[in-house]
């Protein structure tokens, strides 16, 4: 279509939205609120969403037009401590889809009144605000609290395998865990879901082990699919850290029968070999 | 007989990228029958999917063929080349440049090229979207790659370099600009693909490209999958909420709407987000654009670069700037309803001013480190130089006669100006 | 120590704390409690540490501001950016009686730095949960520490008042900031004071024996390991602390961003060739070379033999004792450390140090060029005293 057809077609859907739109005057931004003639719409939304007795519809709604606000980005600051005070109360809202959205909003920003609610919920159930596994992942949002002696608590445990994920994804990053990587990565027996965080946790805090490893793994046809395709997956982007791969790998890979083999692993080990065909 | 093809936007691998914008070429014989005769040549498609149009000058008018009468002493004739208009390549090599002899038809060069141009994710092809994937991870490195920087750029201490004021479009432009040139170091093939959320996007919003939440929000990919090696802040994986259904669009406000915002005046359009005023493009719908998702990093601006569906986003936030730009004619930093042009606001928001963190400044108000150092060059063009300024993003085609810088939209032709929308 | 165990023994800290607030001839005792070291925050989280550290900060308004914890209280307002430790440091000066101009330039750089992260906070009590008592917002106790000081903030309300109508300040900071003003509009002018000393450079002598770490194992960015002698005997070194993942942009970032541009300023000179500029890891479990690399690089950090970012092979102990270094840790990282940046003489001992201040390039560099200076022979026979004399 040539630029002047284009223009026209184009100026015909702007002249049809012409037509059909409101003003584009702004609006203020909780127009849809039944705060919106309030003095400050933006402070009403807060107090709705913070209101147990509203409905959850409307504080759904109220936290909607707060959330958006938070992009004016210096613009929201005035606002700022009373919607985290706001966060805060319903972080214990009886309302549970509130109340978890309350916590990730929190967690993600490595409040502590959120993480001691949580923390408060692993020591005694009867006071968890969310799941188990949903309380790992919040609380290793923080690098710096109390994740990793959790996590390691919740991988000795009798805990369901979402628990067990969010712990192992808790520990990525912590060089302490590397042997329990290394254990669950070969280990047949572990689910492949953990098997696979293995082997990212691994190749993040010991690069050469896990390059022996997933090596190993990826070359033996008794593995499982997914845990070959990750841990190649894995290996494909190491960059610049200090492993050697053994100088046959690329070799013995392009030699292993995938026949019946997932379309992942067989996708995974086409792009590995691709990237190290000399051009 | 051969005719030798030089390109102005060739890398230095001799590559050849093609956006909307016409770039200058030369044809030249070599081994031709000498001074005083001339050879007459056409120029022409021979790719399977890009297209490339051809004219004499630097026009929006180009066509997909053109002869030229080529000196036989192998003197150079110039021309100007780009890709046509909704024709884009989906690989290097499947636009070819063919010089066929006019009166035999021998020919007598092929230069594979690339139509580089940034599509809607939701359109990709499985191999576009793996080589973008591929190069966003390598650039993540498991935490340990160049993105970090990118990541660092938009933390909450940061954030008044980029929002809340006149220059949020201009410097988020800049932001993914940035971000491209490096994932083309790593593939240049790649471009940045746009979220368009007007419609359902089941193919972005799925485990081979941008995941699916589980349960507890936490994304899920393929197996062997780049992301399932993502990391931020030294935690692996992506947090995300389940906003809205893939198969359904979130119920933003809709593209005509935003580009009718202010009909044209960009101190409507591009006014600064001060809740509770909604403001402009700003506001809605790029506010509630992050806040769809209901959770995850995606909805709060200090984390949301975290998850990379954020750079998705905002490449759709720059479309509809551009689509709204060559609309109304607004390419040009003299016209008052192109930009803010009034009294000097925030430092880095006026046009003169050069952008954190590209400009290394560190004194008050900007912030005391600038991650990521000077914009990186390109290997198709000039612009818009190591420390960009906020006036070198508006006219991003070269419409007004200046450099590219090297980037177009599937749906925003090149267009050169003329009297301006009223 | 079991996390109950831990808030048990948190909570009893901050009885003692409380206690000293209503005996304020033991407010010295609360500045021993300030060190990054001390045993009462061993094991902590970094909120937990800020938390406890806060409380204890915000008693000062209580008992008076010892000297003694006035380089903490400044280097809060400097780098700090939790809105809970911050305003206690604000608090802290409040019946300070002579607040000097730079801390004054700190206060306000200070409501700058937590009008973007305001936070509503108490100090009554220590659990963060505790939803009965009343709090006030971090911005808002800044302010009134300013405006306590009557007309001698007079000079720094611009900044103020520019805060104020950019719009960005809570309807209860407005109200602060309107209730200053109009209380200094009717107050006269008053002199200013003046800049406070800086903190003491040389440090007091150590014995050597209790503190060698000759053969500490050390790697550095590149891989390569060596012994702490290797690097750092044989010629003066400029030495400062940090971790890759410092969650506070006002520290460890800007120290290396600043140590490369001290390198660069030292780039090419005669001083530059004879002296060491490095960086430890305070967390040299998770900081690996690759890790070091990257951070020192994307900093404009350049490294060759004399220039390295280091960790320790083994404990980091040995050399947080050596140097007394300012630094906790909590489960699996560090939860609290001070900026802190050490020139070594030629026999690796510490000899000046710039200790909780954000310190200047040319200082520090005038600093070395003293320690490096070619020494006369009575000198070399007496080193101390060559010390004392500079």
């Amino acid at each position: 279509m040539n630029v002047d057809d284009y223009r026209k077609a184009f100026t015909a859907e702007m002249e049809k939205q012409r037509q059909t739109a409101a003003p584009s005057a702004p609006a203020a931004l909780a127009a849809q609120d039944k705060a919106a003639d309030a003095p400050d719409p933006l402070a009403a939304a807060i107090a709705t969403f913070r209101d147990s007795s509203q409905p959850a519809g409307a504080r759904q709604t109220a936290l909607r037009n707060v959330q958006t606000a938070t992009f004016a980005g210096p613009g929201f600051d005035r606002y700022r401590s009373s919607f985290r005070d706001a966060l805060r109360a319903v972080a214990e809202d009886k309302n549970e889809e509130l109340r978890t959205q309350a916590l990730e909003m929190l967690a993600i920003d490595k409040d502590e009144v959120a993480q001691q609610l949580l923390l408060r919920g692993l020591q005694n159930p009867g006071q968890a605000l969310v799941s188990t596994a949903k309380a790992v992942q919040l609380l290793a949002h923080d690098d710096h609290g109390a994740a990793v002696p959790i996590a390691q608590r919740i991988l000795k445990g009798d805990y369901d395998l979402d628990a067990k994920e969010e712990a192992l994804r808790a520990l990525a990053s912590d060089p302490g865990s590397t042997g329990l990587f290394a254990d669950i990565l070969a280990d047949r027996s572990q689910p492949q879901q953990l098997r696979s965080l293995s082997a990212s946790g691994l190749r993040a805090v010991d690069p050469q082990r896990f390059t022996q490893l997933a090596q190993r793994i990826i070359a033996d046809d008794r593995e499982n699919d997914e845990v070959r395709t990750n841990a190649l997956g894995a290996l494909d982007h190491l960059q610049g850290l200090s492993t050697k791969l053994n100088s046959d790998f690329a070799d013995k890979l392009s030699k292993l029968d995938l026949t019946g083999k997932s379309d992942d692993l067989r996708a995974a080990a086409t792009r590995f070999l691709q990237a190290r065909t000399p051009k | 007989m051969n005719v030798a093809i030089s390109i102005a936007s060739t890398d230095s691998d001799g590559r050849v990228f093609l956006t909307w914008t016409p770039v200058e070429g030369t044809a030249r014989l070599i081994d031709g029958p000498g001074a005083g005769q001339t050879v007459k040549v056409q120029l022409q498609n021979a790719g399977t999917v890009g297209k490339i149009v051809f004219d004499v000058v630097r026009s929006d008018k180009g066509t997909p063929t053109l002869q030229l009468d080529l000196p036989g002493d192998g003197s150079p004739i110039r021309f100007w080349v780009a890709g046509e208009f909704q024709q884009p390549s989906q690989n290097f090599g499947d636009a070819v440049l063919q010089v066929v002899d006019a009166t035999s038809s021998a020919t007598l060069s092929s230069t594979p090229l690339m139509v580089r141009i940034r599509k809607n994710a939701n359109s990709l092809t499985d191999a576009e979207r793996d080589r973008f994937l591929n190069a966003f991870g390598n650039l993540n490195g498991q935490g340990t790659g160049r993105f970090t920087d990118f990541r660092n750029m938009h933390t909450g201490p940061t954030l008044g370099e980029s929002h809340n004021n006149w220059g949020f479009l201009p410097w988020h432009r800049c932001y993914l600009l940035d971000l491209e040139r490096q994932l083309q170091g790593i593939d240049p093939t790649v471009t940045l693909p746009y979220w368009q959320w007007d419609n359902p996007a089941p193919q972005i919003l799925a485990l081979a490209f941008m995941g699916l939440p589980n349960s507890i929000n936490r994304v899920q990919f393929t197996p062997g999958h780049p992301f399932n090696q993502w990391k931020t802040e030294g935690q692996l994986g992506i947090v995300r909420g389940t906003g809205f259904p893939p198969t359904q669009a979130p119920g933003l406000k809709s593209e005509a709407a935003t580009l009718a915002l202010g009909n044209g005046v960009f101190t409507i359009f591009g006014l600064p987000f001060q809740p509770p005023q909604q403001g402009g493009i700003e506001g809605l719908p790029h506010g509630t654009a992050h806040t769809s998702y209901g959770s995850g990093y995606i909805i709060n601006p200090a984390s949301a670069p975290r998850d990379p569906m954020f750079f998705l986003l905002h490449d759709n936030v720059d479309r509809l700037w551009a689509k709204w730009q060559w609309y109304y004619k607004r390419t040009k930093d003299t016209d008052p309803n192109a930009f803010y042009n009034g009294a000097p606001v925030r430092v880095g928001h006026n046009l003169g001013d050069t952008m954190w963190p590209w400009n290394n400044a560190k004194i008050p108000p900007r912030p005391n480190t600038a991650p990521g150092g000077p914009m990186p060059s390109s290997a198709i063009t000039t612009a818009p130089g190591p420390t960009p300024t906020v006036r070198s993003m508006l006219d991003y085609q070269g419409v007004n006669g200046g450099a590219h810088l090297g980037f177009d939209y599937d749906d925003v032709p090149f267009e050169l100006p003329a009297p301006a929308v009223a | 120590m079991s996390a109950a165990a831990k808030t048990a023994e948190t909570a009893e800290i901050a009885a003692t704390v409380v206690a000293i607030r209503h005996a304020p001839s033991r407010r010295e005792e609360l500045v021993a409690l300030l060190a990054e070291q001390s045993p009462i925050y061993r094991g902590l989280s970094a909120g937990e540490a800020e938390r406890l550290r806060g409380f204890i900060l915000a008693s000062f308004e209580k008992t008076g501001l010892p000297p003694s914890a006035l380089p903490f209280v400044r280097e809060e307002l400097q780098t700090g950016i939790n809105p809970y430790t911050v305003a206690a440091a604000a608090k802290a000066l409040r019946r300070t009686s002579e607040i000097s101009d730079d801390i004054f330039a700190l206060l306000v750089a200070a409501a700058e730095r937590i009008a973007g992260n305001d936070d509503n906070v108490q100090y009554e009590t220590i659990d963060p949960v505790d939803r009965v008592t009343r709090r006030t917002g971090a911005l808002t106790e800044i302010i009134r520490t300013i405006a306590a000081s009557g007309p001698r903030a007079r000079p720094l309300w611009a900044a103020i008042d520019a805060m104020a109508a950019r719009g960005n300040v809570s309807a209860e900071g407005m109200m602060a900031i309107d209730l200053a003003r109009q209380a200094l509009s009717s107050q006269p002018n008053a002199p200013c004071c003046c800049t406070a000393e800086p903190p003491p450079l040389v440090l007091p002598a150590q014995s050597p024996a209790a503190r060698d770490v000759s053969d500490l194992a050390l790697e550095d960015q590149s891989g390569a390991t060596f012994k702490y002698r290797d690097f750092l005997y044989g010629r003066p070194s400029v030495v400062t602390f940090f971790y890759t993942r410092c969650m506070n942009p006002e520290k460890c970032s800007l120290t290396v961003s600043k140590l490369a541009a001290l390198q660069r300023g030292l780039a090419g000179t005669e001083l530059g060739s004879r002296i060491n500029v490095g960086a430890f890891t305070y967390d040299p479990t998770y900081d690996h070379a690759r890790r070091l690399q990257i951070y020192g690089m994307e900093r404009g950090f350049r490294f060759d033999d004399h220039n390295r970012f280091i960790r320790t092979v083994g404990s980091f102990a040995p050399l947080q004792a050596k140097f007394d270094l300012g630094v906790g840790f909590g489960a699996t990282t560090v939860n609290r450390h001070s900026v802190e940046l050490l020139i070594l003489d030629a026999e690796g001992e510490p000899v000046r140090q710039f200790r909780r201040v954000q310190w200047d390039e040319t200082e520090v560099v005038a600093a070395v060029r003293e320690i490096a200076r070619p020494r006369s022979a009575p000198e070399q026979a007496n080193p101390q005293s060559a010390i004392a004399s500079s």
